[in-house]
């Protein structure tokens, strides 16, 4: 048992900070702790995984912006070590990450457990309830987050940058007297990034 | 910390927050609920700041499955976790980043005071004054990232926003605008689109506006209000002028209301004679900068080198000829002109007023523009590329500014409070009102073009281009010439100093033409006709003035000796302008294109400010 004193409540994951940020940005934030002998190992794995590149099965499950990972055997500025080593996992979703983790869980249980498996509490990645249970209770409440571009998931992104170099390449230079042929070659090549679902309109 | 493959970095960092200040940290960073500080930094993704107090209590999970039992007994010992907590309470900032680390902490400074409210009870934090320790308070307390996942495509922060406003236009155009069945398409398609993409804005902190306080066409050009009437006023005795204003102020239109499109809309201007006739004490007079208390007409003979005031009319054909101006415009004629009648009847009978003079505007349609644009009286699409302000009309093109360039008592492009010495009573949520009417002489200016047409592919149509710098629909030409009227009119990044300087000169404009227009290859009519140059600033001399004496009046920061900007000042006769090409132009200006026929400046209160005016006292 974790000796605390303040422990964050239930009451403060109900998601209200993010509020104003309604959008397809979450962040979750998870820290656990882990005994300091397995530090190297997970290290080792850690650094293995980012010589070998993004994973495909990562990349398809296209809702993840970016998720990063750090080992801290010390906290920046801290005098007394403190019994465990922490992994600090940090992450920014599209939507509720909720309805993801368990993707995760089904597709890569081994990573996640070589990645949590060090970690005190860790019930396993599968099945994917109880791997969600203990995410969601190590999530950290996060006092204030940001997303530059609040609105719009990794998809849409994709699809934005194919847009833009399908405009520069086709309508960037067209002859004015061509416009009309060079715009229809546009559409032709970019229409399946070109939904325009405007509530508004 | 760890290079991720699409050039963002992973920026981590732990400060350690000094005892018992974690509560008052936590209360700051939630306060910015609303309007987040790192909007206004640039090349962040995402970013969080987590007040960490304590470790989360973890217990060992029960009812595991035969691997996990397995691995929990490789992993603990099948031992549960012993207490432990993190030693004091950390503040953790948490970022994915365009380029280096440092290059971001360098960038994290521009968040000044709000740098200072979030770190500020952390131990060691310097201050973001010097940037030295700024960015080494946090470099010193990074952690690295030992592996990093991207799902998002290659981009940066810009390139993203861009792409995503791009795709959304383009598809909003691609949904409603499908055939070029009458050769409009490309015209229609710059107008949709690429006018946007000129410049994309940046993100700068949002301000808050105290909206009902603030005069609407601050925040607004009224581009559905087709009809304006200028009504110039004379105070002729104080108190009775003061009770006229009581009743008009709750009339005027303030940029609350703007966001609901009203059919008509008031403002109402002061000039510095008019305070004075207002009894406004002089102490507060005299705290008004230069430029407002001489006046327009005592700084004319710098304004118009060489011709001043000569050509002015009435009723600016004396110093302080106009006290008070009101700004009325609407959706058309109907709306317009029954108010118009009452407010003249009651200015002209509140006993301290006389009527000096009235000045009809209406706005000229594009052939092209679909209404959404308009055109001046030598042809052009106006109201182009205009600055914004920071948080406020979301989307369009041009400088996104702080507030305190257009509405004094806020922080200002150099960081200062907008009109920081006036009294506050009168001052704040006001802005000041450049007034200018300049005739243009359309024939002159298609004589000039015809002359010059026979060097050019295009005609007088080039001419006229090369001269403007865009083309009459509004597309700017590439590269724009050295000595054209948009870049003298604002040179951009073009000048020495670049943007940093040149947007220390940008003006909201709200002008309307004035005169019938003359349609192409019509006779010379005689007929009076021009622009009401309107502009909306917080600083008349540094952005009005500046730009019409420095850029304008003189070609000097334009490598053009003393050549002018036929379009905004005097020009002529017998002034020719260099227009560069293989092999170079010059045209001859046969006489001036543009004369000033009046003008003030006036102060747009804001409107507790101008209930303050009118009390008795």
């Amino acid at each position: 048992m974790i000796e605390t004193t303040d422990p964050p409540g239930e009451e403060s994951r109900d998601g209200t900070y993010l509020s104003s940020l309604a959008g397809r940005g979450t962040p979750l934030t998870v820290l656990t702790p882990m005994p300091r002998r397995w530090v190297p190992l997970l290290r080792a794995f850690l650094f293995i995984r980012h010589l070998m590149g993004a994973p495909a099965d990562l990349k398809r499950m296209s809702f993840i912006h970016f998720a990063h990972w750090s080992v801290l055997p010390r906290l920046p500025g801290q005098q007394r070590r403190s019994r465990y080593a922490y992994l600090l996992f940090r992450s920014d979703f599209n939507g509720a990450w909720g309805k993801y983790i368990d993707a995760f869980s089904l597709e890569i249980p081994a990573r996640m457990a070589l990645i949590w498996g060090w970690s005190f509490g860790f019930p396993g990645a599968l099945p994917p309830e109880p791997f969600r249970r203990y995410i969601a209770a190590n999530d950290l409440e996060v006092d204030h987050y940001y997303s530059a571009y609040p609105g719009s998931g990794v998809t849409e992104i994709a699809a934005a940058l194919r847009v833009r170099e399908a405009y520069e390449r086709h309508l960037g230079g067209a002859d004015p007297a061509e416009f009309g042929a060079a715009w229809q070659r546009f559409l032709d090549e970019a229409q399946g990034d070109l939904y325009s679902w405007e509530a508004h309109s | 910390m760890t290079r991720v493959k699409t050039g963002t970095r992973s920026v981590t960092v732990f400060a350690r927050i000094a005892d018992g200040r974690a509560a008052d940290v936590r209360d700051r960073l939630r306060a910015y609920r609303e309007q987040s500080p790192f909007a206004g930094v640039a090349g962040v993704h995402f970013a969080r700041l987590v007040v960490l107090e304590h470790a989360v209590r973890q217990t060992r999970p029960a009812g595991m499955s035969r691997k996990a039992r397995l691995l929990d007994l490789l992993a603990h010992g099948g031992r549960p976790p012993r207490p432990d907590d993190l030693p004091h309470p950390y503040l953790m900032l948490t970022a994915t980043v365009d380029g280096e680390p440092a290059d971001f902490f360098r960038r994290l400074q521009s968040l000044g005071p709000a740098a200072d409210a979030i770190w500020g009870d952390c131990t060691g934090y310097p201050g973001h004054h010097r940037q030295e320790s700024f960015v080494a308070f946090f470099a010193d307390r990074g952690v690295r990232a030992d592996y990093t996942f991207s799902g998002s495509p290659e981009g940066t922060v810009a390139q993203i926003s861009e792409a995503l406003r791009l795709r959304s236009k383009v598809a909003a155009f691609a949904a409603t605008a499908p055939d070029d069945a009458d050769g409009t398409l490309r015209s229609r398609f710059r107008i949709a689109v690429d006018l946007a993409e000129e410049q994309a804005p940046e993100p700068g902190p949002a301000a808050e506006l105290e909206l009902p306080d603030i005069q609407g066409l601050v925040l607004r050009g009224f581009g559905d209000h087709n009809v304006a009437a200028h009504l110039f006023l004379q105070v002729t005795s104080g108190a009775p002028a003061r009770r006229w204003l009581r009743t008009v102020a709750p009339e005027v239109t303030s940029a609350a209301e703007v966001g609901d499109r009203p059919a008509r809309a008031l403002h109402l201007g002061i000039s510095h004679a008019g305070l004075t006739r207002l009894e406004v004490p002089a102490a507060q007079l005299a705290a008004f900068p230069v430029e407002f208390r001489e006046g327009m007409h005592g700084r004319e003979e710098v304004l118009s080198p060489g011709r001043g005031t000569k050509p002015w009319q009435e009723p600016f054909d004396a110093p302080g000829g106009v006290d008070i101006v009101l700004l009325l415009s609407a959706t058309g004629d109907a709306e317009l002109e029954p108010w118009l009648d009452r407010l003249r009847t009651d200015a002209a009978e509140c006993g301290g007023l006389r009527v000096v003079g009235e000045q009809r505007g209406a706005r000229m349609p594009a052939p092209e523009g679909e209404g959404r644009l308009f055109i001046e009286h030598f042809g052009f699409a106006d109201g182009i590329s205009q600055p914004r302000v920071a948080g406020h009309g979301r989307g369009g093109p041009g400088e996104v500014l702080p507030p305190g360039e257009f509405v004094l008592g806020l922080p200002d492009v150099d960081g200062d409070i907008a009109g920081r010495h006036l009294p506050p009573g009168l001052s704040r949520n006001g802005s000041y009102l450049v007034y200018r009417k300049l005739e243009q002489d359309v024939p002159a200016f298609r004589e000039m073009t015809a002359a010059a047409a026979g060097r050019f592919e295009g005609g007088a149509d080039d001419v006229a281009a090369g001269l403007v710098g865009r083309r009459r629909d509004g597309e700017p030409l590439a590269p724009c010439p050295a000595g054209a009227h948009v870049r003298r009119a604002n040179p951009r990044g073009s000048l020495p100093g670049g943007r940093k300087l040149s947007r220390r000169h940008l003006m909201l404009r709200r002008g309307i033409p004035y005169g019938p227009y003359l349609p192409p290859g019509a006779d010379d009519d005689g007929v009076e006709r021009g622009l009401l140059f309107l502009a909306v600033v917080g600083d008349p001399g540094r952005q009005f003035e500046f730009v019409q004496t420095e850029w304008l009046a003189d070609g000097n920061a334009f490598g053009r000796g003393r050549e002018e900007d036929v379009f905004a000042t005097a020009g002529g006769p017998g002034a020719r302008i260099l227009l560069e090409g293989s092999p170079p132009a010059y045209v001859p200006v046969p006489r001036p294109l543009v004369t000033c026929r009046g003008g003030e400046y006036f102060l747009l209160p804001g409107l507790a400010a101008l209930r303050g005016l009118g009390n008795p006292d």
